[in-house]
């Protein structure tokens, strides 16, 4: 068995980087010279010297990349720990664009246990694997950022829902142990739907597209704070399947919202530049999805929501991002 | 079905009431008693203990029934419409329509507890519900780690097992995303030196970190030998690192080879068969928060923030008799053996254990959660009927007490079972607080929960189980005793001794807390310490 070259970032090397990298986030170097916004000192502390929140679209069609939630400041954002170039970067997941080459197309089973795909014999499939093939992109998640550590209760929900595109989306993961294979999301669910992440963990599993095209998919962590509190954030996953679709045509993809769901915070639109403090409730999480929601009601039985939500904007980090983005230019 | 049921019951009380109302003035009794409804008898007793004479307290399930599969009776729910004060476990312990029953007819302003999501929040122990047993094992991977001998980013590690010593065959293997393995190793092929053991080498990138699946095929001891090459580059010669073993307890009680060969016993949590190019040999690379204390951390060992290295000589790595399972049909797994065999798996993945991240509701076998519970319903009580705060706080002060005693006899009578010997097994798995909280193993059970029909796999697992670990006694709780329980089948055909363990319900002849626990720590010394002749624990 050989596990590729390309595979020197890996989980361990992430681990590692992931932990000094948020570590020096918190209390390292400051890599601005002048804080520019005298009311936030904070920003200093953002971003570590030698692991830089790089703005700005990208595509990744190969390597390593983890989402999870990250702390600052008792509010929650997604990032994205793009571990494919030669030095690791954290990403605004909805400006990624994760490639899926026509290289990940493997043939479809037919088998029982994946009744559930109908695939038809000889169909194919594009496949983002579980255990890692250095040819195609790596997608996992994790709660090991430092402070979500130590401030999360048990452990994070992920919510993943909807995922639209051209074909069927399936995350499931194989434990190896001979059990059919755990059904995780599905595209054709009605309902988002949520995945138990356990505090300071980091999971791989398979992501399955029916068809090319473009996809966007909503992902959300929501966790109950030591103290009784809750957080949450959302961020919008962009997939490229196949050679053919182009970035831009995956970037511009709008997510279709079925109703006005109760926490709709999350907008396609472009990134919300330069934005202050201010901003109205459409630029809510665009850039870092970011928006906090304190949730002040309790989620009822029987699925009636009934939810008194303050909403905290996620100002903090899109200070830092506005910051950063001016920065680079 | 229970929907429309549900409904006519609701219809039926509100006639009731409507008709037996009349009389009724307010929810207090005619002597002023708050009146309290809980779900289960347990729930009854803890709140009669600190309401005393002030309350007049009812249960919705009664005593020998099974609060999991209750459905609540047309009179209990008048009780439920009467109540000043509600009661419930949940953390979905009891059945649907009994919560239902509750949040339909409490009265409007009437106080509605779950009792042990509150407790859970006031400093309760609270466990995951185990989904999964079988996935409730280590997760073992492999990594390489540190910098050393002149690796670079471009360089590559031959990881390969050369030899193994064991009962059976071992191996270890990938499962790809449509479910076919890459093997990794496998002994059952043999080992060729010859071709440089291509067919039992892995190759690792600098840094790689990967998770597979471990398997064997006999319980017993298993020593896995495995080298290491480093290849600085395509063009250099590959460099040799120290050889190390792994020591492995499959299927038996691995505290036996533990203390023969000073060995700590690692069995959850994350760990990683480690290529340190820094100290050039092979380590155990586990995760900081569940390394042990108590071993000394392998020296000059590669540095992975969040994890701790040590010495594989150190480590027992235990494979429990609950990871049997069988050979799958499948043509790629023949590696393994034959369809059906045995085999014993640690898991390429974990998640499964977990995936809904629900707690385990069965709180109270842990005493001092019970303790909790009780200060729950002191300050509820107190809540609601606020002039006998000094009455509530006596009583439950007294209680505590009590429990305390109760936790230290409990304690007291599994110190005097032998370590080997303190293993459950039960009929669902609602016993993890108890053996949590004082140190027993969940070694087996006939289904996870009831309502869960074992098929003829589960029940040969759980013979097998019975016999690697030499266990001499299984737990039947009161109300399934003369039930054809398929656990008194399986007692019967291993010929251990049945035993009564109490769960989510009283009986005639234990009707209060304290007195479930010292009957459960009574009979678990009795049946477990090997002292006892077969048992005859019929309840009348």
């Amino acid at each position: 068995m050989r596990m590729h070259h390309t595979t020197a970032h890996t989980i361990a090397k992430v681990g590692c980087a992931l932990a000094i990298a948020l570590a020096s986030l918190i209390t390292g170097t400051p890599s601005f010279a002048q804080p520019r916004d005298s009311e936030d000192p904070q920003l200093q502390q953002h971003v570590a010297a030698d692991e830089k929140i790089e703005i700005g679209s990208a595509e990744i069609a190969a390597g390593h990349i983890d989402i999870g939630p990250r702390s600052r400041e008792g509010s929650w954002s997604i990032l994205a720990r793009d571990d494919s170039g030669s030095e690791p970067v954290w990403r605004d997941p909805s400006e990624l664009v994760i490639r899926v080459k026509d290289e990940a197309l493997l043939e479809a089973p037919t088998g029982e246990d994946f009744a559930f795909m109908a695939a038809q014999p000889g169909e194919k499939y594009y496949v983002i694997p579980q255990t890692q093939n250095p040819e195609i992109v790596w997608l996992g998640w994790n709660t090991q950022d430092p402070q979500i550590t130590r401030e999360l209760a048990r452990g994070a929900t992920m919510r993943i829902g909807p995922i639209q595109g051209p074909g069927d989306v399936w995350l499931f993961l194989q434990d190896g142990a001979f059990g059919a294979p755990l059904r995780l999301a599905d595209s054709r669910a009605e309902k988002p739907q949520d995945i138990w992440v356990d505090v300071n963990t980091h999971v791989h599993a398979n992501w399955v597209f029916s068809a090319p095209g473009a996809y966007v998919a909503r992902v959300s962590f929501l966790g109950e704070m030591s103290d009784g509190s809750q957080r949450e954030a959302h961020t919008l996953l962009r997939f490229a399947v196949g050679n053919d679709v182009t970035a831009d045509q995956v970037r511009t993809m709008a997510l279709e919202e079925e109703s006005t769901a109760s926490t709709r915070s999350s907008e396609t639109a472009p990134s919300a530049q330069g934005s202050d403090a201010g901003g109205d409730e459409n630029k809510e999480e665009a850039g870092v999805a970011a928006s906090t929601i304190a949730i002040g009601a309790l989620v009822g039985v029987a699925g009636l929501v009934a939810l008194a939500v303050i909403l905290y904007r996620g100002r903090i980090v899109r200070k830092e991002i506005a910051q950063a983005r001016a920065e680079q230019e | 079905m229970k929907l429309p049921r549900l409904k006519s019951v609701s219809v039926l009380v509100a006639l009731t009431l409507a008709l037996g109302g009349c009389t009724e003035q307010g929810n207090h009794t005619s002597d002023g008693q708050l009146r309290i409804v809980t779900t289960t008898g347990i729930l009854a007793d803890l709140v009669r203990n600190v309401a005393g004479n002030r309350a007049y307290v009812s249960q919705l399930v009664p005593d020998g029934a099974d609060p999991h599969s209750y459905e609540p009776s047309l009179r209990s729910i008048r009780d439920v419409a009467y109540a000043d004060l509600a009661f419930s476990n949940y953390l979905l312990l009891e059945q649907h329509s009994i919560i239902k029953a509750l949040d339909a007819n409490l009265p409007k302003d009437s106080l509605s507890v779950s009792i042990a999501e509150e407790a859970s929040k006031s400093g309760a122990t609270i466990l995951p519900l185990v989904e999964n047993r079988s996935l409730d094992a280590l997760w073992l991977g492999m990594r390489v780690a540190g910098q050393g001998a002149g690796a670079t980013r471009a360089s590559e590690v031959d990881l390969t097992v050369n030899r193994i010593e064991g009962s059976g065959e071992a191996s270890s293997y990938l499962t790809t995303t449509f479910g076919s393995p890459e093997i990794a190793f496998s002994s059952s092929d043999g080992f060729d030196a010859g071709d440089g053991y291509a067919e039992d080498t892995t190759v690792l990138p600098y840094g790689a970190h990967q998770h597979m699946s471990w398997a064997f095929t006999k319980p017993g001891i298993y020593r896995i030998h495995i080298s290491a090459k480093l290849r600085i580059n395509d063009h250099a010669r590959p460099q040799a690192l120290k050889e190390g073993v792994l020591t492995f307890a499959v299927g038996v009680d691995p505290s036996e080879i533990a203390s023969k060969e000073h060995r700590l016993i690692l069995d959850h949590g994350h760990a990683d068969v480690t290529v340190d190019l820094q100290s050039e040999r092979i380590t155990l690379m586990i995760d900081e928060v569940s390394a042990p204390p108590e071993v000394q951390r392998a020296q000059g060992a590669a540095f992975v923030p969040g994890l701790a290295a040590f010495d594989l000589e150190n480590l027992v790595i235990s494979v429990p008799p609950r990871t049997l399972t069988e050979v799958p049909g499948s043509a790629g797994f023949r590696f393994l053996g034959h369809p059906g065999d045995d085999i014993y798996i640690l898991p390429q993945a974990v998640l499964g254990k977990h995936v809904h991240g629900e707690i385990d509701p069965h709180l109270w076998h842990d005493v001092h959660n019970a303790a909790a519970y009780v200060k729950v319903i002191r300050d509820k009580l107190i809540a609601v009927d606020p002039h006998g705060e000094t009455y509530y706080r006596v009583q439950a002060e007294h209680y505590l007490k009590q429990l305390e005693e109760v936790d230290m006899y409990m304690n007291k009578k599994i110190s005097k079972i032998p370590l080997e010997k303190r293993q459950l097994v039960t009929t669902n798995d609602a016993y993890a607080y108890l053996a949590n909280a004082y140190g027993l193993t969940i070694a087996g059970y006939v289904a996870p929960h009831p309502g869960v029909e074992p098929s003829l796999a589960d029940r040969r697992k759980l013979t097998s189980t019975i016999e690697s670990l030499k266990i001499k006694a299984v737990f039947l709780e009161p109300q399934l005793h003369n039930r054809r329980s398929p656990l008194e089948a399986v007692a019967q055909q291993t010929g251990v001794s049945l035993c009564t363990l109490y769960g989510d319900t009283f009986d005639r002849n234990v009707n209060t807390y304290l007195a479930m626990v010292k009957a459960n720590a009574d009979e678990l010394l009795a049946c477990l310490a090997g002292r006892s002749e077969k048992q005859h624990h019929h309840n009348h």
